[in-house]
This record gives structure tokens, C-alpha cells and sequence, in this order.
């Protein structure tokens, strides 16, 4: 699924990601934590697309040359990032995006458009179990949305797109619990043989709800640490010191 | 520049026949021989490159005729028509109420005289006009429309370098509403210069709409000058969708002259290529207890240069005045130009205006967003997004398609 190499990104020359190195097969879950400023926002944007950064390595992501594409491109071969912080796009309804980008992903897979009837009643259906009114399919895509109906918004996105690597970018702050339930819920639903996850949080809590398989200690630009999930709990208990003394 | 105000004296000593206006139009010959066309050091021409203008010696406009073929798909359905072709009235392709004429059949009316004498001479392009207009409209309603007039004005290529001259004159009556919508259309690639200017009279309470679509050819020259006097009570809303022509220059001249009368203007811009297309209005409130707003949307891309200068008079007597303006403008590319200006004189102390103008440039979050979602054209659908609050105040559908389609701009 995806081969991640000696992956290096800096901003104006300040080094973030140092030779991260991580390889996720089909239906896997790897959670990635570490520390604050550790690169693992980063590493969600790298993989993205996101401009701004100086990036080298190599990246494979379904035997094609991730790094070279453009976002959209990424976008439409599978890959979603669930942003840590949404953007509101004043003008563009919640609806409308949701069709475009399903519709550029079918096009880029030679499949025709979605029938419009047929969208609409999948869409207020997932709408439903992100617990969301169909209020906000007409508004514009995030304006005015709390900070938990912009997590549920992009876990929407998410449910419509059925993409195949899912990166989740903190997807879990700022949400209480029950939305966090939802969050989960969603992602639950989409576990699969051929569909795998990077879950990218600070706290374990999340991972009470999405089960890892893997778990991954990101410091200093770098995998520090992996194990299974009981490795989080380690985390949770002893917090990233112990990983300097090792 | 000399040698095109003599083009010009030349035009007029040869084809203006002598009319009820002539002592005007002698006094309009001369102000715009000593003023010649505007320059830069004309404060609120300094951004317009008039170059072609002042080099280019532009023949009046032939009269011509109309394939139907053409019009039928220009005209909207469940309105009135009226159709000018190079500034004439083409009565045969009109279906309109009581009230609608041309203005040369009208040139013995008082009012319709007094109206045209009391221009401002010092402006040297309303001086033109008032020497050389040939024709136009005249719009009277004294009832409540039942339909919107839809005002098409035609150019067609009957002459290369042709300029037409054109004055029109809207007087609503006391309680009359109407909707006017005045689109222009090229029917030709050739370079033309049309000068307008409108006359619009809004009596006690009357409520008049106004829109306007310029989309002239790439090569086409617009002035088009309004003056706009709303007595007590009356309801002006205007709205402005600018996209074609070479140069394009709007002004409005409004004035309130009876109190607790309101004035919405809006609109929306767009300049590509080496188009300059500049707005200028300017809000007189005369009297107290009047309404104001105006919003505006703009964007400039490649080479283009996009101008907006808005005005607001309160006078010493205008208490109670409630005045908006608001502008937006994008800035789509680093060759593009945009010139924006509030301007406020304020000579009353109990009153309310709010001003704010940014221009800015498409968020890289939200590109990158909807990139990140797979959208190949991101920029463009920022772009319709950025619109879209303008076009939607656009109530008939095939106007609003044929508008947002001169909005599309290409990813």
C-alpha cells in the first residue's frame, strides 16, 4: 500500500522530517504519536501534497511515485487527509464539494458520473450516522461549524469518498466524547481488507475506539518507537521521556 | 490630440442637424474642444489609459438592420423588448408598454430638454455626448410594470472605427416601479466607441431596478454615464455586471432629493487580458433621512487593470444619513492591477456610514483543500464561489446562465 523511504521535508531550511521510514500494508491501522513539534502533522501534509515544503526520499503508494503527483492527483488515486483543521470555504456548498470530488475520482478511475439522485440519497444517509442535520450539505463546506462538526464534516467526506489510505490528522482534538464516538464509528466502518489508516493523535484515548495494529513513535523527524498497542498505553502511563533514555 | 477635437468639431458641423437643442449642443461642442478627452492628470481619470481615444478619430456609426435570427436567441422570455442597433431605436423588433420611444422624436418636450441642458458641460465626455447624441431612448412609466423592459443594445459591424453617441432618458412617476435590465452586446469583432449618457428620474415613492451586463467585444470602447435624481421616498437598486469591451468606463451621478429615499447599488467585475474597465459612482445625500449602500466584487487577472473609485456627499443638512460601502476585489495575477478608493465627505454630525475595501488574492488553505479532495480546478471554483453572491441576485434564469458564463474563468 504505501513505502515510505529515508523521508526528509524541511521548512526555510529547518529540518522536520529526517529520514522517516514506514511501510503499511493493506488493511492495516498504524497510529502515529510523539511530542509536539515531533512531525507528525507534517508528515500528513508531506504525504498530501501540501507546498511549502523541501521534501526528499522516496514514497511508494500503490506502485506509483507518490512524491510526484500533484494533491489532486493523490486525492483522486485514493489517498484522504482528514485535516487537524479544517478550511471554510465561504461559496462552495458542503454538497457541491462532495459531488465534485467524488465525481473527479470516479473520472480518474474512467468511471461516469455519480447519478445525482443516487448521490443524494447515499449522502443523506451518511449524513445520518455522522450525526450531522442535512442542514449542512447546503451550507458552505466548514463556515460557521463548531470544531466538532468540521471532524464530523471531513468523517463525511471520508464516508462519500471511500478512499483508500486514510491519513487522520489529529482528528480527535478538540472532541468530546460522544463526538468522538461518531468519529470512530465512522472510521469503524470503513476498516477493511484493502483499506488502510495513519491515525495521528497525542493521546491513547483515541485508540480506545479506532484499535491500531501498529504504533509508532514519531520524535525528532523520526520513528523512535514501534510496537503494538499496548505501546500506547506505555505512552500513556510513562509519557516520551523514557524514549530519550533508551 | 488636437487633430481628433477637430475630427470631432468636424463630426458635429457636418452631421448634427440643427434640433430644439442646438444653443446646447454649440455650448457642448466648444467645452469639449477646450477640454479634449480626459487625461491622466484628471484626478478621477488618472488610471485609464484613453490613449486609442485621444489618437484615434472614430466616424459616427451608420444606422443598419437586424437579422432576426440573430436577436431571437438574445431576447429574454416574459419581458418587454426593446432593441437599439448602433444607438438607434429599432422599433420593428420592440414589443414594449405605453411610454417607450426614441428620444429624437421627443426633442421638442421642455422636460425632456431641461433634462439634457442641465448636464455638467465640464465633463468632457458628457460634453461630447450632449454635442453629438443622435438618438436614444426615452422611458416613461407611470404604472407598476407588470414585466421587467429588456433594453438590448446592439453593435454590429456596419462600420470599422465608428463611434455612436447615445442619450436615454428613464423617468419614473410618482408611485411607478419598473425593472429595467440593459445588456450590451457586440455583434461584431471590430473596434467601435460608444458614448452613453442616462438620465434617470425616480418621482416621490417610485421604485425603480436597474441592471446592467456590459459584453462588449475585446476591442469595443464604453462610456456610460448616469445621472440619477430619486425624490422622497423612492427606491432605487442597481446592479452591475461588468466583463467585456477593451476599456469600459461607468460612472453613476446620484442624488437624493427628497428624503427617506433609498439607493443600493452593487455589482461585480471581472478584467482579464489588457482590459481596463473602470467604475466610479459617486452618492449625493442632499437631504436627511436617506439610505445607501453599495458592494462591489472585482477581479483583475493577467494584464488587466481594474478601477473602482466610490463616493459618498453627505451634506450638512443630511442627518440621519445611513451609508454602506463595500468592496472586495481579488488579485489574480502579479501584472494585474487594481485600484480601489473609498472616498467620504461627511458634513453632517448625526449620521451612520460604514466603509471597508480589501483587496486580496484566493487562499492557499482552500486551494490546497479542495485540491486535497481530489478537485482538479480548484481556483476556478474559488473563483465562482467568490461570484456566486453577486450572480445570485440574478432572479431569471437564461440571464443569469448567459452571465455566469462571462464570469467562467478557466482553471
Amino acid at each position: 500500500m504505501l513505502t515510505i523511504k529515508d523521508l526528509h521535508a524541511s521548512v526555510d531550511n529547518k529540518a522536520i522530517l529526517q529520514g522517516l521510514n514506514l511501510t503499511i500494508k493493506p488493511g492495516e491501522v498504524h497510529a502515529i504519536m510523539g511530542p509536539n513539534g515531533s512531525g507528525k502533522s507534517t508528515l500528513g501534509n508531506v504525504l498530501a501534497g501540501r507546498e511549502g515544503y523541501e521534501v526528499s526520499g522516496s514514497v511508494t503508494y500503490h506502485n506509483q511515485d507518490l512524491l510526484s503527483l500533484a494533491p489532486e492527483l493523490r486525492a483522486q488515486a485514493g489517498l484522504f487527509l482528514a485535516f487537524q483543521y479544517p478550511i471554510e470555504i465561504p461559496g462552495v456548498s458542503n454538497v457541491y464539494l462532495l459531488k465534485a470530488a467524488l465525481n473527479a475520482k470516479r473520472k480518474a478511475q474512467g468511471l461516469p458520473e455519480v447519478d445525482a439522485m443516487d448521490f443524494l440519497s447515499s449522502v443523506k444517509e451518511k449524513i445520518k450516522a455522522v450525526d450531522l442535520d442535512q442542514d449542512f450539505l447546503y451550507r458552505s463546506v466548514n463556515e460557521g461549524f463548531s470544531g466538532g462538526e468540521k471532524k464530523r464534516n471531513e468523517i463525511l467526506q471520508m464516508l462519500i469518498l471511500e478512499p483508500s489510505l486514510i491519513i487522520l490528522d489529529e482528528t480527535d482534538s478538540g472532541l468530546d466524547i460522544d463526538a468522538l464516538k461518531v468519529v470512530a464509528d465512522g472510521v469503524n466502518s470503513l476498516r477493511s481488507p484493502d483499506r488502510s489508516f495513519i491515525v495521528i493523535t497525542h493521546y491513547q484515548r483515541l485508540l480506545d475506539y479506532i484499535v491500531p495494529d501498529f504504533v509508532h513513535v514519531l520524535a525528532n523527524g523520526k520513528i523512535v518507537a514501534s510496537g503494538g498497542k499496548e505501546l500506547a498505553l506505555k505512552l500513556e502511563d510513562q509519557g516520551y521521556g523514557w524514549l530519550d533514555n533508551a | 490630440m488636437l487633430k481628433t477635437i477637430t475630427h470631432y468639431q468636424q463630426l458635429f458641423a457636418n452631421h448634427i442637424p440643427a434640433d430644439a437643442l442646438t444653443p446646447v449642443r454649440n455650448q457642448a461642442i466648444d467645452a469639449f474642444s477646450a477640454m479634449g478627452f480626459p487625461t491622466n492628470k484628471t484626478e478621477s481619470w488618472k488610471y485609464l489609459r484613453l490613449t486609442v481615444l485621444r489618437e484615434q478619430a472614430f466616424t459616427l456609426m451608420p444606422t443598419s438592420t437586424l437579422d432576426p435570427a440573430v436577436l431571437t436567441p438574445l431576447l429574454l422570455a416574459d419581458c418587454y423588448h426593446v432593441v437599439c442597433l448602433n444607438g438607434a431605436l429599432m422599433p420593428q423588433h420592440c414589443t414594449v408598454p405605453q411610454g417607450v420611444s426614441a428620444l429624437r422624436a421627443r426633442l421638442d418636450e421642455s422636460a425632456i430638454q431641461t433634462l439634457i441642458a442641465q448636464s455638467d458641460l465640464s465633463l468632457s465626455l458628457v460634453a461630447l455626448n450632449t454635442a453629438l447624441f443622435q438618438d436614444g431612448l426615452v422611458i416613461d412609466v407611470h404604472t407598476k410594470l407588470d414585466k421587467p423592459l429588456h433594453c438590448l443594445f446592439l453593435t454590429d459591424d456596419a462600420g470599422a472605427l465608428t463611434t455612436s453617441q447615445q442619450r436615454h432618458v428613464v423617468r419614473l412617476g410618482a408611485d411607478a416601479a419598473a425593472t429595467i435590465i440593459a445588456e450590451h452586446v457586440s455583434l461584431t469583432t471590430t473596434a467601435f466607441f460608444t458614448n452613453a449618457v442616462w438620465h434617470l428620474e425616480l418621482a416621490e415613492r417610485a421604485n425603480g431596478t436597474y441592471y446592467q451586463v456590459f459584453n462588449d467585444n475585446p476591442k469595443a470602447i464604453h462610456i456610460d454615464h448616469c445621472i440619477l435624481n430619486q425624490q422622497a421616498h423612492s427606491v432605487y437598486q442597481g446592479l452591475s455586471f461588468l466583463s467585456g469591451g477593451a476599456l469600459v468606463r461607468t460612472d453613476l451621478e446620484q442624488r437624493f432629493l427628497g428624503e427617506h429615499a433609498s439607493c443600493s447599488v452593487k455589482g461585480l467585475t471581472l478584467a482579464q487580458e489588457k482590459q481596463q474597465l473602470d467604475q466610479h459612482l459617486r452618492l449625493s445625500h442632499s437631504v436627511a433621512h436617506c439610505y445607501s449602500e453599495q458592494f462591489f466584487k472585482g477581479l483583475a487577472l493577467d494584464q488587466s487593470r481594474l478601477i473602482f473609485n466610490g463616493k459618498v456627499i453627505v451634506d450638512q443638512d443630511a442627518q440621519k444619513t445611513d451609508a454602506h460601502q463595500h468592496t472586495k476585489h481579488l488579485l489574480l495575477s502579479s501584472t494585474a492591477e487594481i485600484y480601489t478608493k473609498p472616498e467620504l465627505e461627511i458634513y453632517a454630525n448625526d449620521v451612520k456610514c460604514a466603509h471597508g475595501a480589501t483587496i486580496g488574492q484566493l487562499s492557499d488553505e482552500a486551494l490546497f483543500y479542495l485540491k486535497s479532495r481530489g478537485i482538479t480546478d480548484a481556483r476556478a471554483v474559488l473563483i465562482k464561489a467568490f461570484n456566486q453572491e453577486l450572480l445570485d441576485l440574478l432572479k431569471w434564469p437564461v440571464l443569469k446562465a448567459r452571465v455566469s458564463a462571462l464570469f467562467a474563468v478557466k482553471a
